[in-house]
Formats: C-alpha cells, structure tokens, sequence
C-alpha cells in the first residue's frame, strides 16, 4: 500500500522553507520563505535563481535538475552569489511539475551573513543555529590559543635572550659566546673570524682595595669599552671574572689585529681607577682550520695565546700561529 | 581549556580590581576564595558576578545568544548546555542540569550534584541573561537550586542579536 499525503502551503512552508516549486520547463511555481530571500526580484525561471556548481555553464539547469538521480545530491550554485552553492534534491511529487529542497551546506555562515538569515528561517530539524555555534566557540577558542602561544614564544625568546646575557654587563656570557661561536664556525656562514681572548691585568687589587662595587663598574666599563672597538655584527662576551672573548667577523691580517688589540688596551688602561694599573692581555686565534666542533679546541688555543702575552709582560697582544696544513690566507686589511 | 577558565577567572578579578591575587600561581576555586576573603564577600556571591560577568564578554554573549530565541526559550532549554560544552570540549567537567515546574508555576533549575560553585554562577548567568532579553524575573537561589519567576518577558527591549557576528544590519 502507498500512503499519500497532501500538505498545504503553509504546512510546507514550514516543514520545508527552502523548498522550490517547478513546472516541467523550468517556470518557477511558488517557493518557501527562506527561499524567497534568495530568488532575485522578478526572476521566472530556475535558471535566473541558479547556474551549475560545476564545469562550465550551459544555461541549462533545468537539464539538470530533470537528469538528477533521485537518490543523489544535487548541487547549484547561486547566480548572484557565486561562491554560494546550495545542496538539495529533487522529488517528483506525481501532480506534474518537481519539488525541489535545499540547503546552505558548508556556505552557511555565508548566507546568513549575506541575506540576514534569523533562526526563524531554518527548520528546527535543521543544525544550522549549532553549527554557527560551533564556528564562533572554535573561532573564540582558537584567538585564545594563539594569543596563548603569542605569550609563550615571547616569554620564550625573553629566556633565551637572558640565558644568553651576562646580567653584569649586558654582553653575552659563556652560553651565548658558545652559540655565537657555533654559528660563525658554521661553514654556511662563509666566512672567518679572529676569536679574541682578553684577560684584565693587575683586577685582583680593584676588587681587595676598592671594594667589590668598584671592580662590577670597572668590568661595565670594560664590556663599554669592547663594545665601542667592534662593528655591529661582532660578538662580544664575558666568560668568567675578568675575562672577555670577541668573536670579529671578517679576515684579518696579524697588523690589523695587533692594530685592533692594542687599541683596545689603550682603551681599558683610560679607565683604570687611579693608581690601579689596570691593562689587559690579549691571545687571538683565526677560524680558519676550525669546524663547528671545535669551540673548546679554539678557546683553548686563544687561551694558550693569552698566556704567552701574560708572561711576556701583561699588557699585549699575541697570536696564535696557524694550524698545520692551513696555508696562510692573503692578508688584506679589516673590511 | 583549563588555562582558558583560569584565564577567564584572572581577567574578571582584574576587572573586579581584586588586587594582589596571584592569577595563575593558584587553582581557580582557591584563586576565588582568595579574592572574596579580601573583598570581604562571601566566595558564592563573587561567583554570581563571575557569571554575569561571563554575560558581558563580547564572544560569551554570542554563544549564549545562540541558546534560545528569547529569556523562556533559554531557560527551557539550560538542560542542554552541557552538551553544547561538551560540543566544543571534552576536558571541562559539566554537571548536568535539570528543569522543573512547580505547582505555583516557577521554573526550578538542579544542578546534578547540587554543586553550589555551579548554582552560584549559573544564577549569575541567568541574571545576565534576562536582562539582556529585556525580561523580568525574579531569580532566587538556595540549597535546592535556583528558582526562576519570569514576570514579564518583554519588560524591556532585548539587546539585538544577529546569527552572523559580521552581518551589516538591513
């Protein structure tokens, strides 16, 4: 037995407010009330309401919405709005003519913003109101999850950049010399370096006679004093009580780097608390012969160096030769 | 999501000028506690403003809206609010809510586990909530749950609410 069933238009409308009513040929017979929002003013036919979804346009929709299999999805695309499709389908209801329902499918959110949609325009079968919620709870949630890992990257950079720092002077310590030096050790990086290893003479004193408050401000101004004597993209860094290492990018010629060095230790002697004596001894060591490896061996060299000068008198530069099997580079001057 | 509450919870009692709690060192339910010890209010009372407060927080309020088409619509349908978290998150444990009537035709909102942390915010919320709709009720809370008379349900105008946040009015 088949059970038939006669609904009135307003039944219909309710059930089904995005329903479209066809003649055979495409003449539009009446349509529900959300549906009406979307049909242009004086449109006549389903194909002043809709194109094809898909390839190009015939101009035919009406071909097919006839060839639609009843089972399957049938999408069409608003031609008005073209980045709207709708998806529905289409019943032969046995009086002549097709019935036609749709839906906003993923274009939701667009339609109602588009045509001012209100709840009052779905069926309250449909989960549209649940789905706008859904989109605005993911979309709040996830401003706040990137405002989250907004702090936390910030939060992070901040305690690297510390963990990097010598709180005393501002320049990078021990770890941060070491990262630096890794970075220009690096053979993508090119080019070499000259790694300076400075260590004050005659601090002991500033620190036993004036106190250790004397001995903090005269290392500040030592670190003033490095950073003063080296180009924006050298490193300068504090590894240890008085000891300072400088990493100057570039190539060097021994002239250029004795010239540097005793530059800088006319520098620290100016601000030598009175009667301190102090001055500083400086060992240096070029990159070349070195790998990414081999920051301890290069600190130990520059150390070596640094020890020559000591005992040779305080108060100069030595530097350390170069490794076996390393040919000498051409010398030009400091860029 | 639970740095999400605690983040809720951190900017109201900002708001609420709660100074010196230390937001975020400590549990939610202690870092209200603490503050309703220094406000001198009683911890329940603080979280009915907490509730409210919710209200008023633009990307809240929406959501709410979402929830009924007007003040009795969403009362009627509060029972479905734990289901709507656990839509959006399955790590924040919601009691259930239940609805009744009583004879003198008051709607009486239970919370599952009778806590009094959700009776004291929820009844915060639904404050909010009637006033936004334009309603007038008279909202009561004791130990059974909130009891809710709605005496004029459009009292005044309702705040408008468009489904979609960047519709352009008509």
């Amino acid at each position: 037995m088949t059970r038939a069933l006669t609904l009135g238009q307003a039944a219909l409308d309710r059930l089904m407010p995005m329903h479209l009513c066809l003649a055979e040929n495409g003449v539009i017979h009446f349509a529900g009330p959300t549906m009406q929002k979307l049909v242009p003013p004086g449109a006549q036919v389903v194909e002043d309401i809709f194109v094809e979804a898909k390839g190009t346009e015939t101009g035919c929709v009406m071909t097919q919405i006839r060839a639609a299999d009843p089972a399957r999805r049938l999408s069409l695309r608003l031609r008005h709005h073209r980045q709207m499709v709708l998806r529905g389908h289409v019943v032969a209801p046995g009086f002549g003519g097709l019935l036609l329902n749709f839906g906003f499918g993923v274009s939701l959110s667009d339609a109602v913003a588009t045509f001012g949609l209100t709840e009052n325009d779905f069926a309250p079968t449909e989960l549209a109101l649940e789905l706008m919620f859904l989109q605005e709870a993911n979309r709040a949630i996830q401003g706040e999850l990137a405002r989250f890992n907004r702090h936390l990257m910030l939060a992070r950079q901040d305690a690297e950049r510390e963990a990097h720092t010598d709180p005393l002077t501002g320049i990078l310590n021990r770890r941060g010399l070491l990262a630096a030096m890794r970075g220009a050790l690096d053979s993508r990086s090119g080019q070499g370096f000259a790694l300076v290893h400075l260590d004050l003479d005659n601090f002991k004193p500033v620190n036993d006679r004036l106190g250790h408050g004397a001995g903090d401000r005269l290392l500040f101004d030592v670190a003033r004093v490095l950073g003063r004597a080296v180009r924006a993209h050298d490193h300068v860094a504090r590894i240890g009580g008085d000891e300072f290492v400088l990493i100057l990018g570039g190539s060097w010629t021994c002239q250029a780097l004795t010239a540097i060095g005793t530059r800088i230790i006319r520098g620290i002697e100016e601000i030598s608390p009175e009667g301190c004596g102090i001055s500083a001894s400086l060992g240096i060591v070029l990159s070349a012969g070195y790998g990414p490896d081999d920051t301890d061996r290069m600190l130990h060299d520059a150390d070596v160096a640094l020890y020559r000068s000591k005992r040779a008198g305080k108060g100069r530069v030595s530097i350390a030769p170069l490794p076996l099997g390393c040919t000498p580079r051409p010398l030009p001057g400091p860029q | 999501m639970h740095d999400l509450v605690n983040r809720a919870i951190e900017k109201f009692l900002q708001e609420e000028s709660v100074p010196g709690v230390e937001a975020g060192l400590l549990p939610p339910a202690l870092m209200l506690q603490a503050a309703a010890d220094q406000l001198g209010k009683p911890p329940d009372e603080l979280i009915e403003d907490l509730g409210a407060w919710l209200v008023r927080q633009d990307e809240i309020w929406r959501l709410l809206r979402f929830c009924g088409s007007d003040f009795l619509d969403f009362l009627l349908r509060l029972d479905e609010l734990p289901e709507r978290i656990r839509l959006i998150t399955d790590d924040v444990e919601v009691p259930e809510i239940a609805l009744s009537r009583s004879a003198d035709g008051l709607v009486w909102v239970t919370i599952s586990d009778g806590s009094p942390v959700w009776t004291a915010l929820l009844s915060g919320l639904l404050r909010a909530m009637a006033d936004d709709y334009g309603t007038l009720c008279v909202i009561t809370r004791s130990a059974d749950g909130i009891a809710i008379d709605v005496s004029d349900a459009a009292f005044a105008e309702a705040r408008t609410f468009r489904l979609s946040a960047r519709a352009v009015p008509a």
